[in-house]
């Protein structure tokens, strides 16, 4: 299988070919090894640090040993923070479609996720949405406020009201008389009307007025809780989303996405994300990578997404969750101000 | 139930015994800490000791412990994580102090130091402290002090509303991180303080310097030197250079500036002032004082302590704790973690 063939064909997982993921992984990573050069140093010079794992440093024999991982050796894991720093892609940046950004805060620098081909990012959001929707059509009514137009959220949005949206899908930012008439209109019309927001957009709205939405009605959070992470889980969250809509907390979905991943994970129902088969995760030791921790401890997620074919499949996200079943359950940020201070409460807990 | 004055002159004694570091109850405890695992060195654990017991004598005991017992003492439950050496020895003592019943529990990385110290405490007065599993505690307790990450603190408040124990009844702390500012006038002296603020405990606690903000163009290569020099006497423990080796690698691999010790027993990164794990120190640099307190004030409820030159803390105006370098690993008796006074937070309850 080659790199070409995976671009072509990650959306498909026929039953009689269960080890066709590790296939694809394999030749995505021969291919991102050999053409993405930050993935191929980080790999090399972890490589050489588990080679010599009390070897003194520095030294230059990352630079120039020949030894790498193959993907029975588990590759690593990039953490995403490398697309804050360089181009992060199997090809020239200036070769890019497009540049998604992430919002970035503060000082921050935002992430840059350079796109090689736009149609797989399509092909991964679709195939996805459709997985776990179905074809609709969905009367689509999006609130992303402060996100910006190289947003990947507000590029994947736009495409699945292209795909999936009935006429009169669109966004609203001030002007809350649009959900309210499309209520009105689903309700008329029998449309299935769906509500994607940012979290903490999604609550604003509710804490300024309750809105009842037709009681069908699906409302996807796409994340952003970071204000409210100390107040508000992700239970809670479901809760009041699902109570100030008047609509069953079943019909509440969580999207986990950023702009460094081509794929998305959904909840269905509950608070466990499940990624898409082209997609899988381990929750790993956050000091090192490498170690996969069981189920039921909490760690670092880390990812291997095959749509993300042109950057790099392979990362490490800043993300803490646990695994439960076939899907985790997301804990919130893994900061380096998360990892210190008095946070070992729970060991025996 | 014995008076103030006696436990504050059993406290006094015990710690007393425990300034001699070939006193075989520290001995003893020290040696099972060493033991135990967790990330800790001898030296830190000397350190950790020292620097604690120094604090306890007559005096700064019965000006810290409050003037009248409660008319019903009550019994408080103490998660104690163990991140550092002889952690929630604060807690403890004023728990005992302000007349309340102590019911503690200990971490498996740090099990025996703060056992070992209220065993000794016992053996002089009476005092009602016991040790117990965490998951055995919330059942017996009246008040709750904690400390940790969100989930932590989600998993004590449902705890607690099982167990009944209603919120002005818990001291739930975050975890936090200090600050240095330097002006780029620090003499070598107060940068092998710094070296201590940042790197003692491997980084772990929650008063460890994390961010130090420069004045831009500023050279890191004397903070560097300190950090060195601290390293030829407080060591690294064993685990150091393996947790921060893929963080090294990393910032190898996207040509991050920064540098590292030659065993990797410190690593130190240019860039945002964005708190990297323990052992790692971030450098960040400023243009314009503005920028930091910015800054400042907008992680303001995630730091523990800001530390600088004498002469940068007026010209700082924040209203965080402000001390000075080499202040951090050195809290006082009564110092308020989180800006909690515990004493308060007891006196309360009653």
């Amino acid at each position: 299988m080659t790199a070409n063939d995976v671009a072509r064909h990650f959306t498909e997982f026929p039953e009689n070919r269960p080890g066709r993921f590790d296939e694809m992984a394999g030749a995505v990573f021969a291919y991102q090894h050999a053409h993405c050069a930050v993935y191929n140093r980080y790999c090399t010079l972890v490589a050489d640090r588990q080679r010599h794992p009390d070897a003194r440093y520095p030294t230059n024999a990352g630079s120039t040993s020949e030894e790498t991982f193959t993907l029975r050796q588990k590759p690593p894991f990039l953490p995403v923070d490398a697309f804050k720093h360089v181009p992060v892609a199997t090809f020239p940046a200036e070769q890019a479609q497009a540049v998604f950004e992430s919002s970035g805060t503060g000082r921050g620098i935002p992430s840059k996720h350079y796109v090689y081909d736009l149609r797989i990012y399509e092909r991964a959001v679709t195939a996805n949405f459709r997985r776990i929707f179905g074809e609709g059509p969905f009367l689509i009514i999006a609130y992303l406020p402060e996100y910006a137009e190289r947003s990947s959220l507000v590029y994947m949005v736009r495409h699945l009201i292209k795909s999936f949206g009935e006429e009169g899908s669109g966004f609203f930012l001030d002007d809350t008389g649009i959900l309210e008439n499309a209520a009105d209109r689903a309700d008329a019309e029998g449309l299935r009307l769906m509500v994607i927001g940012a979290a903490f957009g999604l609550i604003d709205l509710l804490d300024r007025r309750k809105r009842e939405l037709p009681g069908d009605t699906l409302v996807v959070e796409t994340g952003g809780m970071k204000t409210y992470t100390r107040e508000i889980t992700r239970d809670v969250l479901h809760n009041r989303l699902a109570d100030g809509f008047g609509i069953d907390r079943t019909q509440v979905i969580s999207e986990y996405g950023m702009c460094e991943l081509m794929s998305q994970c959904y909840t269905q129902g509950g608070e466990t994300f499940f990624p898409p088969p082209w997609m899988r995760f381990t929750v790993v030791d956050p000091f090192d990578a490498s170690s996969v921790l069981p189920k039921g401890v909490s760690g670092a997620l880390a990812v291997i997404d095959l749509a993300n074919m042109y950057s790099c499949s392979f990362l490490l996200t800043g993300d803490r969750a646990v695994r439960q079943g076939s899907g985790f359950r997301l804990l919130g940020r893994l900061s380096g101000a998360e990892l210190r201070g008095c946070n070992f409460l729970l060991e025996g807990a | 139930m014995p008076e103030i004055g006696e436990i504050v002159r059993a406290i006094a004694e015990t710690a007393r015994a425990w300034r001699d570091p070939d006193y075989s109850k520290r001995e003893a405890a020290v040696g099972k800490t060493l033991e135990a695992a967790n990330t800790f060195t001898r030296e830190a654990i000397a350190f950790a000791v020292n620097q604690q017991v120094s604090l306890l004598g007559d005096d700064e005991l019965n000006a810290w412990a409050p003037r009248r017992l409660p008319a019903e003492p009550l019994k408080v439950g103490v998660l104690n994580a163990g991140n550092l050496p002889f952690v929630g020895l604060q807690d403890f003592l004023a728990i005992i102090l302000s007349g309340h019943r102590y019911l503690g529990s200990v971490s498996s990385r740090s099990p025996e130091l703060l056992p070992a110290f209220a065993a000794d405490i016992s053996g002089r007065v009476h005092i009602a402290a016991d040790f117990v599993d965490p998951d055995l505690l919330f059942d017996q307790v009246d008040a709750v002090i904690a400390t940790g990450s969100d989930e932590t603190a989600e998993w004590v408040s449902s705890l607690c509303d099982e167990s009944g124990i209603s919120p002005e009844r818990r001291l739930v702390r975050s975890h936090r991180f200090s600050v240095a500012v330097l002006d780029g006038r620090e003499s070598l002296d107060e940068l092998e303080n710094l070296a201590e603020d940042a790197l003692l405990h491997e980084g772990f606690g929650c008063r460890n310097v994390a961010v130090v903000w420069a004045p831009a163009g500023h050279s890191p290569d004397d903070l560097l030197h300190a950090f060195a020099r601290f390293r030829a006497v407080f060591p690294a423990h064993a685990s150091t250079p393996g947790r921060i080796k893929m963080q090294q690698a990393f910032l190898e691999a996207v040509g991050a500036p920064h540098a590292h010790g030659e065993g990797l027993e410190f690593l130190l990164s240019k860039g945002d002032p964005d708190v990297q794990p323990p052992g790692h120190v971030r450098w960040s640099e400023y243009t314009n004082l503005d920028e930091v307190r910015m800054w400042l004030l907008h992680n303001k409820d995630a730091i523990q302590l800001v530390v600088t030159r004498q002469g940068m803390r007026e010209r700082l105006g924040t209203d965080l704790h402000v001390g000075v370098l080499g202040e951090s690993q050195r809290p006082a008796l009564n110092w308020r973690p989180d800006e909690r006074d515990v004493m308060t937070f007891l006196a309360d309850l009653a």
